[in-house]
């Protein structure tokens, strides 16, 4: 399977996550929703949050300039985030980090599970 | 999905917290039951005598509850036949005495929860909170407190309810997921969910952005809300909590000589002067430490809330002196007239450095409360700080003291800063202690929250990590 599939089957086609985006840890993109930007230094930012999230705390994650209100996280393997009625939900496996982006008709739990279960999945596969 | 029944069945809206237990049913405005969450217990001796307690009266054990509620369904008998890890008890017939639970540390016998129970004196009672610094730490009390809450005190089918409980904050995944285990392992509930104290607060004080203080007995905590979420890296907590004061007072009575003696240990006790010593007949009833300790914080209680007070803004000796003094009369007899030292109390909340005395090394890095609460809303997001400043909520029973609200709003407008504050404190008081129940409550009832609920079936389908996914 191409990388682009994972984001539009895996992810989006679920009807739980509205945008979606696999990255590598390098910040190079795997595979994105063709509505979904992010800037090349959103997603180096992004990455490095997973590590260190006091500057994400403290100015909150960018996503194509729109800011988003860092909520918590999970050092090395999740960080969620929220812009009013949607949010983020963010994975980190040992190669990639699983974005999805949720908007106001679903569940920031329901994008959760979904994300989180791709993630586990490549975990498993050695990604 | 997980979408659970309609609106005509009320969830059970549990909250444990170190000092109290309140539970009800979703939709309402007050729990139906408040009883402390001390626990006591007597050890049973080592060759596990049955013949002993033949006592089937109201005391809460494990086997007995199936008997008291014979007119619930056969598959709330089926609740107590497993323990906590889906091994089966000993199979016991109606009416046998308990059977100690095999635990590999202590041997337990019976429990007593439960205000009435665990006030009455019994030589070999132990109490304790099975909850420490927000996490529950003694399961098999924890059990025993839900049993206590839905059989005996709200007397409902388990298996008939959603469940909502409320966690602290800083939770960690291995407790949230043991509870998920508890809720549909042992008791069957149909759907379960498990919220924020913090976020529930801040929905029962109308507020989606919150910068909510919590203090209680074991703890301060100050938690930034926003848009019922949790920022965890704003959480800012100490234990410097209503025990620490009341461990104080007593301090403060024995350093003045005064004997702080409950009142199960006074037979009787005739008036004397104030400042006098009391003419008082002792009982001998030698009882273990913990509950000896808990009777007399009764006694302290009692004082605290009556006779405490904060002043209005920072100490100052002369100021206070001339302050009225209080009176204030212990069981046994001693009674006196309180002035500077009712005021030191809660001034440690504020200024602990100066205030508390002889202070374990722990307690030498408690910092004051309006530091805590700054310190809280500098680690989140910048644009958010206003937002959090304009929305500070107060709750917890220790912030009940007279003069504590104003006094907080006093200081946080001293320490140099363009924001404007807003204190929101309820000045009812069940609403103060009980402001996380309230907003499971109306968590509860909310349409649109039927969606977010854990189903039976999807517990079924992906087990108890589900709970960190779908409860964030």
């Amino acid at each position: 399977m191409s990388w682009q599939s994972y984001v539009d089957n895996n992810l989006v086609a679920t009807g739980k996550v509205t945008k979606g985006a696999i990255f590598g840890l390098d910040g190079s993109t795997w595979g994105i929703s063709p509505d979904f930007q992010f800037a090349p230094e959103e997603i180096k930012k992004l990455v490095a949050s997973f590590s260190n999230s006091d500057e994400a705390a403290a100015q909150g994650i960018y996503i194509g300039g729109k800011k988003f209100v860092f909520l918590r996280d999970d050092p090395g393997r999740s960080v969620y985030a929220r812009l009013g009625a949607t949010g983020i939900a963010c994975a980190m496996t040992g190669q990639t980090v699983i974005v999805g982006f949720y908007d106001e008709s679903i569940g920031s739990g329901d994008c959760t599970v979904i994300v989180e279960g791709l993630a586990d999945y490549l975990r498993s596969v050695g990604y | 999905m997980g979408t659970y029944g309609g609106d005509e069945v009320a969830a059970l809206v549990l909250s444990v917290g170190h000092t109290w237990t309140q539970a009800g049913y979703g939709g309402e405005d007050t729990p139906k039951s408040i009883f402390p969450t001390s626990v006591g217990w007597v050890d049973l001796p080592a060759e596990a005598d049955q013949g002993d307690d033949a006592d089937n009266s109201e005391d809460t054990q494990m086997q007995d509850v199936s008997q008291s509620s014979p007119q619930h369904g056969a598959d709330s008998n089926n609740i107590h036949k497993k323990d906590a890890d889906g091994g089966d008890l000993n199979p016991q017939p109606v009416g046998a005495a308990p059977v100690p639970r095999k635990n590999k540390t202590t041997k337990r016998g019976k429990y007593y929860v439960g205000d009435g129970e665990i006030s009455c004196w019994r030589p070999d009672m132990e109490i304790k909170s099975p909850i420490k610094d927000g996490l529950i730490e003694d399961w098999d009390a924890l059990e025993q407190i839900w049993d206590h809450a839905f059989l005996k005190r709200l007397r409902c089918d388990p298996t008939e309810h959603p469940l909502i409980i409320t966690e602290s904050s800083w939770n960690t995944r291995e407790i949230r997921e043991k509870l998920t285990e508890l809720a549909f392992e042992k008791y069957n509930f149909p759907a379960f969910f498990v919220a924020k104290d913090a976020v529930m607060t801040a929905f029962a004080a109308g507020r989606p952005h919150a910068l909510v203080v919590d203090s209680g007995g074991d703890m301060t905590s100050v938690v930034p809300v926003y848009d019922g979420y949790v920022l965890r890296k704003g959480i800012m907590r100490q234990s410097l909590g209503g025990d620490v004061l009341s461990e104080q007072v007593l301090n403060q009575f024995q350093s003045n000589g005064i004997d702080v003696v409950p009142q199960y240990l006074v037979a009787k006790k005739s008036p004397v002067e104030v400042g006098q010593k009391p003419i008082v007949t002792l009982r001998d009833r030698p009882a273990t430490p913990s509950f000896h300790k808990m009777m007399q914080m009764r006694v302290i209680h009692d004082y605290k809330e009556s006779v405490c007070q904060v002043a209005e803004s920072t100490y100052n000796e002369q100021n206070i002196n001339s302050r009225p003094q209080k009176p204030f009369e212990l069981p046994d007899g001693y009674n006196s007239n309180f002035g500077a030292d009712r005021f030191k109390v809660p001034e440690i909340m504020f200024n602990p450095k100066d205030f508390l005395k002889n202070p374990t090394p722990e307690q030498e890095n408690f910092v004051g409360l309006p530091k805590l609460i700054f310190n809280s809303a500098q680690s989140c997001d910048i644009d958010f700080r206003p937002t959090l400043f304009g929305s500070v909520v107060l709750t917890g029973g220790n912030t009940l003291f007279p003069g504590f609200a104003d006094r907080l709003h006093w200081e946080l407008n001293s320490i140099p800063h363009s924001y404007k504050v807003k204190l929101h404190a309820p000045g009812n008081t069940v609403e103060r202690k009980c402001g996380s129940w309230l907003g499971g409550s109306i968590i509860a009832s909310l349409g649109t929250f039927h969606q977010l609920w854990i189903s039976r079936k999807e517990y079924d389908e992906t087990g108890s990590s589900i709970v960190n996914k779908k409860c964030v």
